[in-house]
């Protein structure tokens, strides 16, 4: 008879066990998915920053009166940045707001799970969440 | 209370970026805050370009309210009527349409901008570090916004932003300071932006604050050559120290001349009545023995002093260097270049890595496509995970697992929150 009741405890603690680790599971993908999506953020505004600094850098080469050759070459070799980064740009903006309304999605469909992670500033900011947070 | 005064000089760089068409110009306004490294994009439009609520305000001619002011309330009754005022103010026709699409974003969506961005920078100058003591969030509302025309034809908006502390937990609003902001637009239509002031009430929410104060000023100013030198060069402080000891060892040997060491070993020999050449090679030996033991242990000391000193690093903790002004007025400035060093150290307690254009552009380029990469693989739990965790809402995880608010709190602890990969 005690044999039978360890068992069946044996039993509860391994199912409870199971729920856990369901739930922290569960809770390490959306942090996951959270630090992935405020790295990819973080970069995508240090890459902005530099775009506007190589377009600065031409206006500069540009508001010059006389442009020697040395450089027009590097007028040229900047705008062919300026376009590879614009594009660059361009196809990771889409994938972040692509998954800023999943997340949107997701915070709507489960606040429940949502409130079991803090979410970073940066992206509670593109969240729009919080309405005593704005005007 | 004491407070701090922030000025961060050159934060914004703004830009017209380009004109459409001849009838509607867009004008981007790029707002770069160099601390966090983020820029936020906004665009002015003209009036041409409002959604149709605004174009029904701006039609019916009258209560089109461009701030919160109530004098400039009473001078801006209308587009019309603005352009009129502005003309008043010997302000060119060129320059109208700027003008009000700058006014019009100020009241939609500016300061609301700029609130988001001093919010991150700040919550972001705490977290960087490590320190920050409570779930403090800043919450900004543009307050006041008052115009100036000077008679070269400027307009001076500026925006007096009070800063309130929030309180996750309580959802309480506390004023902790204020931000000035101004933004000039020029006759020839340039925008300029002031150095943003930030002046806050150190309650012992920003800790950060007090720390780059205290420390900076102490450590920094008057001791980081020394501080480095010795970190760099173990062997040679050793060497430098050791000799200096014992040059003043040798000193005190060659004046003393009975009192010292050699001088007693002689001494001593002179008694057992040996012969003097012995005695003399015992001097010899001795005078080289004593400052060879003494530069030893001198070494081995400075040697220690040196890893010491290497755990303290204060260098590699805070970059922002203390200027002369800090601690003059009490106002706490950062330039441009010390808030960008700041910022890169801050988040990865290293000094910024001095790139080539090439290699940042790289750099950037390739780490974005990778972080793309994994963005897109990146997904949430599915409906099936949630629903059997117990974390969807229409399940009952109290009655399901009773381990539920265990687990809660053990999660919301970051110490023992799981790795993220």
């Amino acid at each position: 008879m005690a044999k039978e009741v360890n068992f069946f405890r044996k039993m509860d603690t391994a199912k409870i066990k199971e729920k856990e680790n369901r739930i922290l599971d569960a809770i390490q993908k959306i942090e996951n998915f959270l630090y992935i999506l405020e790295k990819n953020q973080k970069t995508y505004t240090n890459a902005v920053n530099y775009l506007w600094d190589l377009q600065n850098r031409i206006n500069e080469i540009n508001s010059k009166k006389t442009i020697s050759p040395s450089m027009q070459e590097e007028r040229k070799n900047l705008q062919k940045e300026l376009a590879l980064l614009r594009q660059k740009l361009k196809s990771s903006g889409s994938i972040i707001v692509e998954k800023i309304e999943e997340l949107k999605k997701f915070c709507s469909d489960y606040p429940k799970a949502i409130s079991q992670v803090s979410i970073p500033p940066m992206i509670e900011l593109s969240l729009n969440r919080n309405p005593s947070l704005k005007k | 209370m004491p407070k701090i005064k922030i000025t961060i000089s050159n934060a914004f760089i703004t830009q017209p970026l380009e004109e459409a068409n001849d009838e509607i110009s867009v004008y981007r306004l790029v707002i770069w805050l160099k601390s966090t490294r983020e820029a936020i994009v906004g665009y002015l439009n003209n009036p041409q370009e409002l959604g149709s609520s605004d174009e029904k305000e701006i039609s019916r001619g009258n209560n089109y309210k461009y701030d919160n002011s109530p004098d400039d309330k009473n001078k801006l009754q209308s587009i019309e009527g603005f352009k009129n005022y502005l003309k008043s103010n010997n302000i060119s026709e060129e320059n109208h349409n700027l003008i009000i699409s700058i006014l019009l974003q100020n009241r939609l969506a500016l300061p609301d901008d700029i609130a988001n961005q001093v919010n991150t920078f700040l919550i972001e100058l705490g977290g960087g570090c490590g320190i920050e003591s409570s779930p403090l969030k800043v919450s900004i509302e543009s307050r006041k916004t008052t115009l100036l025309f000077d008679k070269k034809g400027a307009i001076t908006i500026h925006s007096h932003i009070p800063i309130d502390a929030y309180d996750s937990t309580t959802e309480a609003l506390t004023p902790v300071g204020h931000a000035e902001i101004e933004i000039t637009v020029s006759k020839d239509q340039q925008i300029k932006f002031k150095d943003i002031e930030i002046e806050l009430e150190d309650d012992g929410h920003l800790p950060v604050f007090k720390m780059m104060r205290g420390n900076l000023n102490g450590l920094q100013e008057k001791s980081t050559y020394i501080v480095n030198f010795v970190r760099n060069n173990p062997w040679k402080t050793a060497a430098l120290l050791g000799s200096v000891i014992l040059g003043g060892l040798g000193a005190i040997l060659t004046f003393t001349g009975i009192l010292s060491p050699a001088g007693l070993v002689l001494s001593a020999i002179g008694y057992t009545g040996m012969h003097l050449s012995l005695t003399g090679t015992a001097l010899l030996a001795t005078n080289l023995a004593v400052p060879s033991i003494g530069g030893a242990i001198v070494g081995f000391f400075a040697n220690g002093v040196t890893k010491l000193i290497k755990k303290i690093n204060p260098t590699e903790h805070y970059s922002i260097k203390p200027t002369s002004s800090h601690s003059k007025d009490g106002v706490f400035r950062m330039d441009s270049q010390q808030v960008e060093s700041s910022s890169s150290s801050l988040e990865s307690n290293k000094p910024a890595p001095s790139l080539g254009r090439d290699n940042r552009n790289k750099k950037l380029g390739d780490q974005l496509e990778e972080e793309n990469q994994a963005l897109k693989n990146s997904k949430l739990p599915s409906r099936d995970e949630i629903v059997q965790s117990g974390l969807a809402d229409n399940s009952t995880p109290d009655q399901e697992n009773p381990l539920q608010e265990n687990i809660r709190h053990h999660t919301n602890t970051p110490q023992q929150r799981p790795k993220k990969k």
